[in-house]
């Protein structure tokens, strides 16, 4: 397990993060959305062991990260500007990583070079940077890590890799228990691949918990009446937004799915529909009663 | 399904060095054979042109042994630092920082495996060549240079391991390329002028500073200096194959201690610095303050047309120039004017330090220029008059003159004396706690006439000579008589090792009869000359008084001896 225990960066007076903690469970996809700036990459960098905390833990079962090899044998970083040895070749690469990561596969290697189709013999830096990203996930996932953080993973695929990268991230979940941590700062690519979710913004720690967790307690309710009763009528429901057009009224409503719409229904409104919201429109609501300027964080 | 995994059980670290050895083996053979077509390729083309006698080979193979270890010397040095800076690059950018510190090795583990794994990649290609030099001097010349190469051998894996050691801590410190090659040339460099300013001042402010001390203070503030100079030192040394055992020890024991400051900066430094101005901020001030300081010193010294230190002139643009090298240096290291205020500051202080330093130099705060030891405490004192030394057992003769040259301000800047009469004396305490006290003063030697009478007709002095020559032994003696207007009345003579000896005794007691002042009256001199462990020379003033010494010479016939010199001076080098 993944643990982080008010985790604090600071660079040159900038504070990257601030007094963070959570916990990720092994076996899990763990999305991490924010913004550019908003502190993932240097979460990813402390948990794999690149920066040494200003304050706090952490570390894989409560062991620190930081020039600690057989914590690290565990883990893979893939950054979000792939980085290969000078003039290498993916194979040369491939006998590094072999070198340095104690459940490295030549198996997987070659499985994975079928899904993602590239020359083994061509210097990697003649490739394409989504060739590029495609190389280095064939060499993180063929370590076979327990742990493997990804920073902007997606970034230079095209939506079939995408898509692929998907499918091998969950076969390979299924196969080794590996837990898998994506940073990016687009939450429609995360909400697909992760089982928790986390919101990072101004190196704090907003929002934590699984996908549906997030989304099933979240209702966008849509309510026509002849005539729209005060809205204070609805104080007895955790109202998150309320909009009105005409006699319609729309609302975003925290709770139970069956109790809202039954408190609904003794207002005898003409029509009443409730709908499942995006994951994207959850945060947006629960960062609009926060107080958050949605529109910095969600880009 | 059973998955093949990688069967790697060894150090992760050990893996890096060997992986970095194997990716490095294309270039590194190329150095190779680079290095073997110099050396010794080249060298056996080049044996063609020597001699074929074994004394011309032998001869050409040490000529070439210690100017190809030189060379070897210095391109490890080099390659070293680049090899290092490859090495460690990997620092400068955030995606290689990010995957190398991800990597499972810990960060001393690293540290060591890429420095020697450098060290190695810099010495093979030269170590190889050296070994070819051996090998090929075996076959050719018999008496082989074998010992002497090993030795060699040894210093250049020591001046390279020192340059390593030393680039490293530079390395470390810096957040990019640019900063270690303003940090690593500016520091080491600045260093050297900075103890070069530092000795002008002494020489131009005190009275009796001896320049020789100058090679000490650069060999004290400068380590990669301090190396190649032990190493220059050891190849012009004439003992076969010996060491420095004192210059190893020091250099090794600096070498480790930089090595082990180098690891605790890295283990120290921040992985988030790569790319940023300077990854420990000290070596940024130490930089500035130093090329500013120098800066300061050269336009002062520029604009008032020498170091003219009482000038206003000089102390207005020493001021200028350190505000402004101190500010460009701010600029260029920070890519703008971000930081003026504290390059303004920094450049305000090495000239204060420079005013204070020349203030502190003049007023003699430290007493340097009355500085005499107490009789008690010298073990033995040397004067030197006009090159040649003279040991005295009575130390108290040297601290009278001392004082007479002290108390009567006799001595004056070298640059203002002029005439025959003007030399320098130095003096030379050798005190019982093994510390030295040298003081060389500029003089007119007229006005101590009577102590140089002493000392040259000295027991002191004689001695000394026929130590010299009793240790040499030499079997003959170059011999030359010169008169007072330069005229050589006999040259290229030579005396026998028994006649030298007897011509010494005879002068001596002609000396000890005269009453001729030697320092201000003589006719002219004798020189008597021989190559021994160096190059020794003695002059005997002489007047009509010497009659014993002038019939022992005439009944030498030394100018019969003249033409046969030649034949007589090789004959020496083939079979002495």
């Amino acid at each position: 397990m993944i643990t982080a225990k008010n985790l604090t960066k600071e660079f040159e007076g900038y504070l990257a993060l601030d007094d963070v903690s959570f916990e990720i469970e092994d076996g899990s996809v763990f999305g991490l959305v924010g913004s550019n700036g908003s502190g993932k990459s240097t979460l990813l960098r402390l948990i794999s062991g690149v920066l040494f905390p200003d304050s706090g833990v952490v570390g894989i079962d409560g062991i620190p990260s930081f020039d600690n090899p057989t914590v690290k044998s565990q883990i893979v970083f893939l950054s979000d500007t792939p980085y290969f040895l000078n003039q290498s070749t993916l194979k040369e690469m491939a006998d590094f990583y072999a070198q340095m990561y104690p459940n490295f596969s030549f198996d997987t290697y070659k499985e994975l070079l079928k899904v993602f189709p590239l020359d083994e013999r061509k210097k990697i830096s003649s490739f394409s940077k989504g060739m590029q990203r495609q190389a280095s996930l064939i060499l993180a996932l063929s370590s076979r890590p327990r742990y493997l953080l990804m920073d902007e993973a997606f970034d230079g695929l095209d939506v079939v890799m995408r898509r692929t990268l998907s499918n091998v991230i969950s076969k390979s979940i299924e196969e080794t228990n590996m837990t898998v941590v994506i940073a990016s700062h687009n939450l429609r690519e995360l909400e697909e691949i992760s089982d928790h979710i986390a919101l990072i913004h101004s190196g704090k720690l907003i929002r934590n918990g699984k996908v549906d967790d997030l989304c099933s307690n979240v209702h966008k309710i849509q309510v026509v009446f002849e005539n729209i009763p005060e809205l204070s009528v609805f104080n007895k429901l955790e109202v998150m937004k309320t909009e009105r057009t005409g006699s319609v009224l729309q609302m975003v409503v925290r709770g139970e799915k069956d109790e809202i719409m039954s408190f609904i229904n003794t207002l005898s409104p003409v029509f009443s529909e409730c709908i499942e919201p995006s994951l994207e429109e959850v945060f947006i609501y629960e960062l609009e009663v926060s107080g958050y300027d949605v529109k910095n964080i969600l880009e | 399904m059973m998955l093949k995994t990688s069967s790697n059980k060894v150090n992760p670290a050990t893996n890096m060095f060997k992986l970095g050895f194997k990716r490095n083996l294309g270039i590194l053979v190329l150095v190779i054979i680079g290095f073997l077509l110099v050396c010794p390729a080249y060298l056996l083309i080049n044996l063609n042109n020597v001699g074929t006698s074994i004394a011309d080979r032998q001869a050409f193979f040490t000529a070439w042994n210690d100017g190809f270890s030189l060379f070897c010397g210095i391109a490890c040095g080099i390659a070293v630092v680049g090899i290092n800076l490859l090495n460690f690059s990997f620092m400068f950018r955030r995606p290689s920082s990010d995957f190398t510190d991800s990597l499972p090795v810990k960060r001393t583990e690293l540290f060591i495996a890429r420095v020697i794994s450098g060290y190695i990649l810099s010495i093979i290609p030269a170590i190889i060549s050296l070994v070819s030099l051996g090998i090929v001097s075996l076959f050719i010349v018999k008496t082989a240079i074998i010992l002497r190469l090993i030795t060699n051998i040894f210093y250049v894996l020591l001046v390279t391991a020192s340059m390593s050691a030393i680039s490293m801590i530079f390395i470390v410190a810096s957040a990019n390329v640019f900063d270690f090659l303003v940090s690593f040339a500016g520091i080491n460099g600045g260093l050297l002028l900075f103890g070069l300013i530092i000795t002008t001042m002494f020489e131009d402010l005190l009275l009796g500073y001896a320049n020789t001390a100058t090679l000490k203070v650069l060999k004290a503030i400068s380590p990669p200096f301090y190396a190649y100079y032990g190493f220059v030192k050891h190849l012009y040394s004439s003992s076969e194959g010996l060491i420095n055992l004192s210059f190893i020890i020091r250099c090794a024991v600096t070498t480790i201690i930089f090595f082990i400051f180098a690891l605790l900066l890295y283990r120290k430094r921040k992985t988030e610095n790569s790319g940023k101005a300077f990854a420990y901020k000290f070596i940024y001030f130490v930089c500035a303050f130093l090329i500013s300081i120098c800066a300061s010193y050269v336009f002062g010294a520029i604009f008032a047309d020498g170091t003219d230190y009482t000038s206003p002139i000089f102390y207005i643009f020493a001021l200028i120039g350190a505000l402004i090298s101190s500010v460009v240096y701010g600029a260029v290291t920070f890519r703008g004017f971000k930081t003026l205020k504290k390059s303004l500051i920094v450049g305000g202080a090495s000239f204060a330090v420079l005013v204070a330093s020349v203030f502190i130099i003049k007023s003699d705060l430290v007493g340097f220029n009355k500085k005499i030891p107490q009789i008690k405490d010298i073990k033995y004192v040397t004067v030197d008059l006009t090159g040649e030394t003279i040991t005295l057992k009575d130390p108290q003769f040297a601290i009278d003159l001392h004082k007479k040259i002290i108390n009567n301000n006799y001595a004056v800047n070298a640059s203002d004396i002029y005439g025959p009469n003007c030399h320098c004396v130095d003096i030379n305490y050798v005190l019982n706690d093994k510390t030295t006290l040298k003081r060389s003063y500029w003089l007119c030697t007229d006005k101590i006439d009577n102590e140089i009478d002493a000392l040259l007709k000295s027991d002191d002095r004689f001695d000394g000579i026929l130590k010299k020559l009793s240790r040499t032994t030499p079997s003959t003696v170059s011999f030359y008589q010169i008169d007072n207007n330069g005229n050589e009345a006999l040259c290229d003579s030579y005396l026998t090792y028994e006649e030298c000896i007897k011509f010494i005794k005879i002068y001596k007691q002609d000396a000890k009869n005269t009453a001729t002042n030697l320092s201000s009256n003589h006719l002219g001199h004798y020189t008597i000359s021989w190559n021994g462990e160096s190059y020794y020379a003695n002059e005997f003033y002489f007047d009509e008084s010497f009659e014993e010494t002038i019939k022992y010479l005439d009944s030498l016939n030394l100018k019969d001896r003249i033409q046969k010199y030649e034949d007589t001076l090789l004959t020496d080098i083939v079979y002495d």
